[in-house]
């Protein structure tokens, strides 16, 4: 299926705000897991994906007029904002909080479990590519984790798609001789602290299912 | 897919896509929808790079100075430099403009010959050195606070002493001189001047920004504007999404940002004249700045007022040495905020926060005590002036207690 969001290209450009609605309404999601499998934090997730679409409004004249989907641009405004998110992830978690009560919604204790398990799995994932570049980790993450193809991701980062490849190579290359056992033995190696999950059977499953199969 | 993306596929799968929480989606979507309310398409044309209108032949340039000054002389002048559907909603902002039809046109050009011929002057003083970081300043601030709005009221001076790298200030407290050291350390020699402003605004940091800014105007606009967003997105991560996502135009953050900056180093005796110069060419470049030539600020001296909201937070840039001199806010005619409204939060008017920003602890306590109070319905007429900090004197004297 076509996504929606190439023919609403010239009117999200334009400033039409149902545009951009509808824009929101199909690549929030897809935004908020990239920024979870960047930030590693949930709720980081969900202010990376707020800013996001705050920021494609006020660039939206950097939308070209002919192409195909918007969701690529959307995840690298999206990899950008997260490249800072580190540093501010104590504010992010009050800003959540906050905005949980002032918004008066709802719980959602029942997802909770699951959500803990994403986040000790994508903090393995995240030790055991440890040896990347945050530029090859970011190709990955569009490649490999988004589903974006090689044009897509150049577009996203705003890089030749040649940049894509070879960062994407490398990433191969460097992690070549890293197995699944050593992917298991590094996620038993996690520390522990304040709010961190020790590693346990969510991480096993580390050959679960990918992002990309679970949208087919 | 290649064969090279299958493996990497099929050895770091992440987890499965979740939706967002429930209720989550629609929040956040109520709140870009809102945020795109309020900020509504503007020409779409660049500014960054975009360009510039031709120099207006001198004889129209003395015309509209003249005119501008006859406003001046009136009370304030209040333009419609910006498109109404760009203004905040209603609240604190007036809804119909004293400004005739053209008038705004030729404040916004009076506005960008002043800057530019600022920006000429303060090119000309070539370059002077950054004081060291331990080099005391002393500084003398003369304050106006309307009666009733702003508690103290009436006029008093000020003064203080500051190192420039801001670790440490002097006051006199019970006719003594008493030192106090900054609870932030300062930033180490490899800290990046954009990493250190952001840690604390001091009049180095400050100093040490816009002597990094580059000196072409739309590339300082690139960086400001880029800065300006990301503190939005603090904003937001402090837990405030309506504050966050403010009723302003891309060019008012842009110029309140620059203002800050402007403000902070203008303690510590102003930046490099030739990044000084350059700010002031990247305002003349904003739209919807004007000017308000011949204002007596309150410590007597003379003053041209920049802004970017019509007028009534201004800039106050002495007319002779084009230095900051300082800042000062006019009635809206309608009161700025209600005492429910966060002391600290963007809710507050823009030359509030910029007064909050670039305060010293015991100004800002003041400030905010009076910024508490209820607004009652004897607020000050629109263009009264409300309350204003000017430096009246600004010098290097080798310890506390000196002049």
């Amino acid at each position: 299926m076509d996504d929606p969001t190439s023919q609403l290209r010239g009117r999200a450009r334009a400033g039409d705000t149902d545009a951009f609605g509808a824009v929101f309404d199909a690549c929030a999601r897809s935004v908020y897991n990239h920024a979870f499998r960047l930030t590693g934090d949930w709720s980081a997730a969900e202010e990376v994906m707020a800013m996001t679409f705050l920021e494609a409004w006020r660039s939206r004249e950097r939308i070209a007029e002919d192409g195909g989907s918007l969701r690529p641009w959307l995840l690298g405004i999206a990899t950008n904002l997260a490249r800072g998110q580190r540093r501010a992830a104590r504010r992010q978690r009050n800003a959540l909080a906050r905005l949980a009560v002032a918004g008066d919604l709802p719980d959602f204790a029942d997802d909770v479990s699951g959500r803990l398990d994403d986040v000790a799995r994508i903090k393995a994932l995240h030790q055991a590519l440890g040896g990347l570049t945050r530029p090859e980790l970011e190709v990955l993450a569009l490649c490999v984790w988004s589903g974006l193809g090689y044009a897509e991701a150049a577009e996203a980062l705003g890089i030749p798609v040649g940049t894509v490849r070879s960062r994407l190579s490398r990433a191969r290359a460097k992690l070549g001789k890293l197995t699944e056992r050593e992917l298991r033995r590094t996620s038993r190696e996690l520390p522990t602290g304040p709010g961190q999950l020790v590693a346990g059977p969510a991480i096993a499953g580390l050959s679960g299912t990918s992002s990309k199969e679970a949208r087919r | 897919m290649n064969a090279e993306h299958a493996d990497l596929e099929a050895r770091f799968a992440a987890p499965a896509e979740r939706d967002l929480p429930p209720g989550r989606h629609d929040r956040h979507r109520e709140i870009l929808m809102s945020h795109m309310l309020t900020r509504p398409p503007v020409s779409t044309t660049t500014r960054h790079g975009g360009s510039r209108s031709r120099r207006p032949p001198a004889r129209v340039l003395a015309a509209v100075a003249a005119a501008a000054v006859a406003a001046g002389a009136a009370g304030y002048a209040v333009t419609a430099a910006k498109t109404p559907a760009a203004r905040p909603p209603a609240a604190t902002r007036p809804t119909t403009s004293r400004t005739h039809p053209g008038q705004a046109a030729q404040q916004a050009v009076l506005a960008a010959e002043v800057l530019r011929a600022a920006a000429a002057h303060l090119a000309r003083e070539g370059v002077t050195g950054e004081p060291s970081p331990g080099q005391w300043i002393y500084y003398k601030t003369v304050d106006y606070g309307y009666p009733g709005v702003v508690d103290p009221a009436g006029v008093r001076t000020g003064e203080e002493w500051i190192t420039f790298s801001g670790s440490q200030t002097a006051y006199y407290q019970n006719g003594q001189i008493a030192t106090h050291t900054s609870p932030i350390p300062p930033p180490g020699p490899t800290v990046k001047p954009w990493e250190a402003w952001n840690t604390d605004a001091t009049p180095k940091t400050a100093y040490d920004v816009l002597a990094s800014l580059p000196t072409d105007p739309q590339a300082l606009l690139k960086v400001i504007a880029d800065q300006a967003a990301g503190q939005n997105a603090q904003n937001i991560a402090a837990g405030n999404p309506i504050a966050g996502v403010a009723p302003k135009t891309e060019a008012q953050r842009e110029f309140d940002y620059l203002t800050l900056i402007l403000w902070n180093a203008a303690i510590g005796l102003g930046g490099p004249p030739a990044a000084e110069a350059a700010a002031y060419q990247a305002m003349a470049a904003l739209p919807g700045i004007t000017v308000q030539q011949g204002i007596t600020d309150t410590a007597g001296g003379q003053a041209i007022g920049v802004s970017d909201d019509g007028g009534y937070d201004q800039l106050l840039i002495d007319p002779v040495s084009y230095h900051v001199i300082g800042i000062r806010q006019l009635s809206t005619g309608i009161g700025p905020m209600s005492a429910s409204q966060p002391i600290a939060s963007d809710r507050t008017t823009p030359g509030l926060r910029k007064l909050l920003a670039g305060l010293t602890k015991a100004e800002r306590a003041r400030l905010i005590t009076a910024a508490k109070q209820q607004r009652g319905p004897g607020y000050p007429p629109k263009g009264t002036l409300i309350q204003e900090i000017v430096y009246a004197q600004t010098v290097e004297v080798p310890a506390p207690g000196d002049r």
